[in-house]
């Protein structure tokens, strides 16, 4: 019994490795009896591809983002690796937001210690209770539209740059999902009211805004923001403000551009037209930051849209906050050119006497109704 | 004041239009890039 016991033991064993035997023969990855032996010669490395390209050299090509071929419709298939996204990402999520963070910190900072040195900057020669018209109704109508729109941007737009590590600790992830999601749809719609305004303000105020000799001396003297008694002449619009207007108009541009490569990714090549362009006149901008060169695949397109459009629309918040500071509190009277369109007589005289002797030229009646008739 | 509700008005005007003739837009653009990057077309 113990003998049948054992003889049947043995040979079920036996079957058993026989058929391990068999299973592992069939999974061999051993080559087939008709593959060709690949002998190394010299300092080849072993398993050509194709063209007799090493595998490692292809997927070191890989690897560094070259661009193979595809049949598919969306060509950016075709970069298994792409690189740059790595930089990308580290930039994005790294110093450039700190500092981004911090240079609106120092603005705001600075303001505040502005205000504190100069205090509200006065009308030195008292108002006078006299008006004269500074802006019409389309002209502030153009402003506030353009204002409006601006300052829902930005805060929809910082949202989707800080939200997450400001404002998501606070009110929890299933609140802030939602309301992120909402606030980034507005900020899409919103944007072309902010083109209209800017196209609205841009028609009324170029011709104004044209630099001219007067700015020269505004600029020496700092337009007398830094001292009392000091009101350099100035036409309807100063220096600081031309500046504000440029840059505005420039940076604004510039956003809706980005903005819209943003809206309808993957479409546009703004980039490569832009660095293309400069370079034609001497300016290699990829050259001076370290990027890469142009033509830029679709994906380098949408990582450099988003940082662009970051960094401007940053640097614009800071203008305006600068703007809105000397707007309001930081000078008396400067709200109402936009509150009210008109503003008082000594506050035009004081900083923009250009303007108002203009102003007050075209108010003057033709000689001809104001000559005294003898008396007969 | 007056300005300033006109520029309300036409911010809202705008926003609104701008989002009911976009929407079909953006929505076929996402899904145009999800399509194209995820399949073959015959």
């Amino acid at each position: 019994m113990r003998v049948k016991f054992i003889s049947l033991f043995a040979v079920t064993l036996g079957l058993l490795f026989y058929y391990v035997g068999e299973v592992r023969a069939q999974s061999s990855v051993r080559p087939p009896s008709t593959a060709v032996e690949n002998k190394i010669k010299g300092n080849q490395v072993p398993g050509t591809i194709r063209n007799g390209i090493p595998k490692s050299d292809t997927w070191r090509s890989i690897r560094k983002g070259v661009a193979g071929s595809v049949s598919i419709p969306d060509k950016k298939a075709a970069v298994l690796i792409q690189s740059d996204g790595e930089k990308f990402r580290l930039i994005r999520s790294g110093p450039l937001l700190s500092n981004l963070a911090l240079l609106m910190a120092i603005t705001l900072v600075a303001l505040a210690g502005f205000y504190a040195y100069r205090g509200q900057i006065k009308v030195e020669s008292g108002l006078s209770g006299r008006t004269i018209k500074r802006f019409s109704t389309i002209e502030r109508m153009g402003h506030w539209l353009m204002a409006v729109s601006f300052i829902v941007l930005a805060i929809t737009g910082l949202n989707v740059t800080f939200g997450k590590e400001i404002i998501m600790p606070i009110i929890g992830k299933d609140l802030f999902g939602p309301l992120a999601g909402f606030l980034k749809h507005t900020h899409n719609y919103v944007a072309f009211s902010f083109m209209l305004g800017l196209a609205i303000s841009f028609i009324c105020w170029v011709a104004h805004n044209i630099p001219n000799k007067a700015d020269i001396n505004w600029i020496a003297k700092a337009g007398g923001l830094l001292s009392k008694n000091s009101h350099p002449p100035a036409d309807k619009f100063n220096a600081g403000q031309k500046l504000i207007f440029w840059g505005v108009m420039l940076g604004g541009l510039s956003l809706c551009f980005s903005g819209w490569a943003l809206l309808f990714p993957f479409e546009y090549s703004f980039f490569t037209s832009t660095f293309n362009a400069l370079s034609s006149i001497g300016i290699d901008v990829p050259a001076w930051f370290g990027l890469a060169k142009p033509p830029l695949t679709a994906i380098q397109e949408q990582q450099y849209n988003t940082i662009w459009h970051l960094i401007v629309a940053v640097l614009m918040v800071c203008m305006i906050f600068a703007h809105i500071y000397i707007g309001s509190i930081g000078m008396e009277g400067a709200f109402d050119a936009m509150g009210r369109g008109d503003v008082d007589e000594n506050w035009a005289k004081e900083h923009h006497s250009i303007w108002v002797e203009k102003v007050k030229e075209q108010e003057v009646p033709p000689p001809d109704e104001t000559q005294v008739q003898p008396a007969e | 004041m007056k300005a300033f509700i006109i520029s309300i008005l036409v911010l809202l005007i705008v926003t609104f239009g701008a989002a009911f003739i976009l929407k079909g837009a953006f929505s076929t653009s996402a899904d145009e890039a999800y399509r194209s990057s995820t399949s073959t077309r015959l």
